[in-house]
């Protein structure tokens, strides 16, 4: 087994604000009886060039989603009027989307998803975080801890 | 790269985002076209409807509020209210009803404009932080109104002729009272034109209410609620030179009172509807002209119709004003008034209109009033030469702080007083934050809370003893069936601790012995939710894939480094398992199902009990709760995170005791120990010895909490000493009231209780018969059983009865009290 893995490449993680990011690419991870999808988002403009960070989603159980989901706000973010089946991997990778990352205890977190070209100054109350209503607001998102 | 599909509900999608108009539609589709939302004024929630889930009547039950992110929420005050759940949000809601997302979306698309201006202002929008508070504070639930008032109201609006209104303008009654005040002269003839049925139901409601069958004549003078619903009603008898009737023997005698609440309304007042939830300041007064006087002067007025009820005064507070200013009249009765009243509130929050000497505040011109001073309760008090006492103003802190030189051994069950956890770090926090979102009581908020901080904690702190003493806990919740929101409380701290330690949460209700040693053997440290102790215990006994798990769960009580059972197909193996268990139970069926051999097995006994003996009062109803106080929230999972970091950290705390707090340890273990001297001990004495124990972890979890070092304070030792005094009273009430040897000892317990009662009300021997109308379950084939087993124990009295033969047998014509 080769054991040169070759030079490792350290990205720095996304700093707050708004950036214009590119979906690269994601990971399904379990978690008790949840299923994420660990999306890599990565920063195309300016400072936020090359740096990255890890949007974690919820996959709702039954497969179906809304705009009230996470999963949904990031595919109508990505897909204009979005409707019906959707192929993660084919449909919303390398797809671009605008983003917002805020501080969150010791984490940075995407805070909320929309559309390059949208206007993004009405604060979508969509996106407030709450606790009750829907099972996938249980689930804690999580990004790469700031060092 | 996996490869996932997900399936967009663009249909459902566009129904969330326009939830306000696709309820309208499918209430238009359900009650007609005319159909809509009326806006209210009340803090909780922003419209009411007909109920789309049920047939509703005239009368709309539905009660509509939105949650900080815009979801919508509908819960139904009448039919439903007996569903579980009957509050629904948006998805569930269209669940429910089986709504075709598909459909109802096109209809919607359709009209969207037209239901757009249908749907009134929102007058809660913006006021989120506010809509917590208020919701918080004032949650009371409006009682159902009689149907029989409002035709009743226009049947006496009906007979309101100018002369009355001009005489009631002359008594002193103001426009708006005047104009929905109505008159009944008690003539048959005015219900000759109504229905037979409303004839039979007005019937019943004169029965009820008995002034209304004498020949007098009366106001009738309605009251609302907040939202604006009937309530009730006063019913004032016309006395001589007050109005000119054309029937003089229709005016009341002077013997007859001056007003009349219907029956079961002590908690009307007159004027709610006119406060909204944004009042700075709301004046009390004893009459309605009192209050439409002060209305007059531009101030906002409600009067309690007589002195202010307990329940009016939760209703008051509920209102959230800054200040409430007691208007009662200043005269001997209405001074005795006010007294009672200040004690209703803090004293910060409460000031007392200075009327002249003998007068109310109808009796004075505007600009009398307005020179009259609104002073302290204390001023009032002083200028008035009446003491309010001490423990006039509520102020549950300073009595619960109270301190008893000699403690006893236990303290009762039911009141959990703050002097029983810290009052700093998470635990208060967490008070706070629960609080709001459920009817449940503290007791119950703060097992949960230290069942949370119990887990999270893990193996990490412990006490340095001969065998290190973790914070590990089996925690109970226990209260009456239905409505003390056990589950709920739980449900509350596991979110915050789902999203910090998801790791640790995944045993719930049934699983087998493997299921036990999966989850241990990945994750050793592991919180067991049980949202029915009563159930499991009856799985646990009756279930054959559950056998064994109670010695396995007393087993890990202790937390042994290595964990290992052999079973018949496989041996069960892990290491430094660290178990929490919270669970909730009703009175009732616990009982049921905790046999002896559990109990005497060890496994109730290492349980700790919160229960909880009050039932819910009008005021402590939530029918519609706030969305969670997110900045209170934040706090405890930044809480939490920095217990988490300890593990990240690999960093250990071991504790040991201040000098005070291992002496006052030792006292309170002699005092315990040196209680059970008894037969009853037995019973009692395992679980006493497991108290003693988590004396210690309780002082561990509150010196960890509160970030003071790693010494065990006396302050610490006091507050968990003080836990467990409480805790021992609730051990004493189980066994007393619901944990019993066998049935014929439960039927002793209930006949000796139910035959004190009757004896504290009527001082004299019962029959059997009227005993066994009094206790439950207790029949013609245990009755005799039952008595002679109280009278073996001496603990009743008896009066022969008859000594005919076959009369001694059975007791007839016996009598009975409790023994002296």
């Amino acid at each position: 087994m080769d054991n040169d893995l070759g030079p490792i490449k350290l990205l720095d993680d996304l700093p707050e604000g708004t950036h214009k990011v590119i979906i690269d690419s994601f990971e399904k991870a379990e978690y008790e009886d949840y299923t994420y999808l660990n999306f890599l988002l990565v920063g195309l403009e300016g400072d936020s060039f090359d740096k990255q960070i890890i949007h974690g989603v919820p996959l709702p159980r039954n497969d179906r989603t809304t705009g009230r989901s996470k999963l949904g706000q990031l595919i109508k973010a990505a897909i204009k009027k979005p409707k019906g089946s959707f192929d993660i991997e084919n449909h919303l990778l390398q797809k671009e989307i605008m983003v917002e990352v805020v501080e969150e205890g010791f984490y940075l977190k995407v805070d909320r998803v929309w559309p390059v070209g949208e206007e993004d100054s009405v604060k979508n109350p969509k996106h407030e975080k709450h606790s009750f209503g829907r099972q996938d607001s249980i689930v804690k998102e999580n990004s790469l801890p700031r060092i | 790269m996996t490869n996932i599909t997900v399936l967009f509900d663009s249909e459902l999608d566009y129904l969330e985002d326009h939830q306000t108009e696709a309820l309208l539609q499918i209430l238009k589709d359900k009650y007609g076209a005319e159909e809509g939302f009326i806006k209210t004024g009340d803090q909780s929630f922003d419209y009411i409807c007909r109920c789309p889930v049920h047939e509703d009547k005239k009368n709309p039950n539905g009660r509509v509020a939105f949650s900080k992110d815009g979801t919508l929420r509908l819960y139904c005050n009448g039919a439903c209210s007996s569903e579980e759940p009957s509050t629904w949000f948006f998805d569930q809601l269209l669940e429910r009803l089986g709504v075709d997302h598909y459909l109802l979306g096109k209809k919607v698309k359709q009209n969207i404009e037209a239901l757009k201006k249908d749907v009134p202002a929102r007058h809660l929008l913006g006021q989120e932080s506010d809509c917590i508070k208020d919701s918080e504070e004032n949650s009371f639930i409006w009682p159902q109104t009689d149907p029989i008032l409002d035709p009743f109201l226009k049947l006496a609006q009906r007979s309101m002729t100018d002369d009355l209104k001009k005489s009631l303008e002359e008594l002193g009654y103001r426009d708006k009272t005047i104009s929905q005040a109505g008159f009944l002269s008690g003539s048959l003839a005015q219900y000759n034109d109504f229905p037979e049925d409303f004839k039979k139901d007005l019937n019943q409601f004169r029965n009820e209410n008995k002034i209304l069958l004498t020949r007098n004549a009366f106001f009738i003078f309605p009251h609302f609620n907040q939202i604006n619903e009937l309530w009730s009603l006063t019913i004032t008898p016309i006395f001589k030179g007050q109005v000119k009737l054309e029937s003089p023997n229709r005016y009341a005698n002077e013997d007859l009172r001056k007003s009349y609440k219907l029956k079961d309304s002590e908690a009307v007042m007159d004027g709610l509807e006119t406060i909204s939830s944004k009042e700075e300041e709301i004046f009390i007064t004893e009459g309605i002209k009192d209050a439409d006087r002060i209305r007059m002067w531009g101030k906002k007025a409600i009067s309690t119709l007589g002195g202010l009820s307990r329940a009016q005064a939760g209703i008051i507070e509920g209102f959230g004003a800054k200040r409430i200013v007691i208007a009662f009249d200043a005269d001997d009765a209405g001074r005795g008034k006010t007294k009672t009243a200040i004690g209703y509130f803090e004293e910060s929050f409460v000031g007392v209109l200075n009327l002249p000497e003998g007068k109310d505040p109808n009796d004075l011109k505007q600009e009398e009033l307005r020179t009259c001073e609104i002073i302290s309760p204390s001023e009032w008090a002083r200028l008035n030469n009446i003491s309010l006492s001490e423990d006039q103003f509520t102020k549950p802190t300073e009595i619960e702080n109270s301190k008893n030189p000699n403690p006893p051994i236990f303290s009762e069950p039911g009141v959990l007083t703050s002097d029983c956890y810290p009052q700093e770090g998470f635990i208060p926090l967490y008070l706070e934050y629960a609080r709001p979102l459920t009817e449940a009581r503290d007791q119950f908020h703060l097992a949960t809370a230290l069942s949370v901080l119990s887990i999270a904690y893990g193996r990490r702190i412990f006490i340095s003893e001969s065998s290190p003493i973790y914070s590990n806990l089996y925690l109970a919740i226990v209260g009456y069936s239905g409505g003390s929101k056990k589950s709920t409380s739980i449900r509350i701290g596991l979110k915050l601790l789902e999203d910090i330690f998801p790791e640790r949460t995944s045993l719930a209700n049934a699983f087998t012995p493997e299921g036990l040693q999966s989850a241990f053997g990945e994750f050793p440290t592991q919180l067991i939710e049980i949202d029915e102790l009563g159930g499991f215990l009856g799985q646990v006994t009756k279930k054959t894939f559950m056998s064994g798990i109670i010695d396995i769960l007393n087993s890990l009580y202790d937390c042994p480094p290595r964990f290992r059972k052999r079973r018949a197909e496989k041996t069960l193996e892990f290491y430094d398992p660290y178990p929490v268990v919270i669970c909730s139970s009703p009175f009732r069926w616990l009982a049921d199902e905790t046999n002896s051999t559990l109990k005497e097995g060890g496994f109730m006994a290492r349980f700790q009990w919160f229960i909880s003996l009050d039932r819910l009062k009008k005021e402590d109803l939530k029918p519609i709760t706030p969305a969670p106080n997110e900045s209170l929230k934040n706090k405890l999972l930044q809480k939490l995170e920095d217990i988490r970091s300890m593990e990240e950290e690999d960093q250990d705390e071991r504790y040991t005791y201040e000098d005070h707090a291992e002496k006052l340890y030792c006292q309170f273990y002699e005092e315990q120990k040196l209680s059970l001297q008894n037969e009853h001990s037995e019973q009692i004495g395992p679980h006493v010895e497991r108290l003693l124990t988590a004396v210690k972890k309780y002082a561990l979890i509150f010196q960890a909490t509160k970030k003071e070092g790693v010494v065990i304070t006396s302050q610490t030792m006091k507050e968990a000493i003080n836990l467990c005094r409480w805790l021992r009273g609730n051990i004493e009430h189980l066994f007393q009231d619901h944990f019993h040897e066998s049935r014929i000892d439960e039927f002793c317990h209930k006949t000796l209780k139910a035959l004190k009662q009757m004896y504290e009300g009527e001082k004299r021997f019962f029959s059997l018969r009227e005993i066994t109308q009094n206790v439950r379950g207790l029949d013609s084939k245990n009755k005799t059983d039952i008595i002679e087993t109280l009278m073996d124990r001496g603990l009743i009295d008896t009066k022969s009865g008859s000594k005919k033969s076959g009369y001694k047998e059975n007791y007839r014509g016996w009598k009975f009290r409790p023994a002296e």
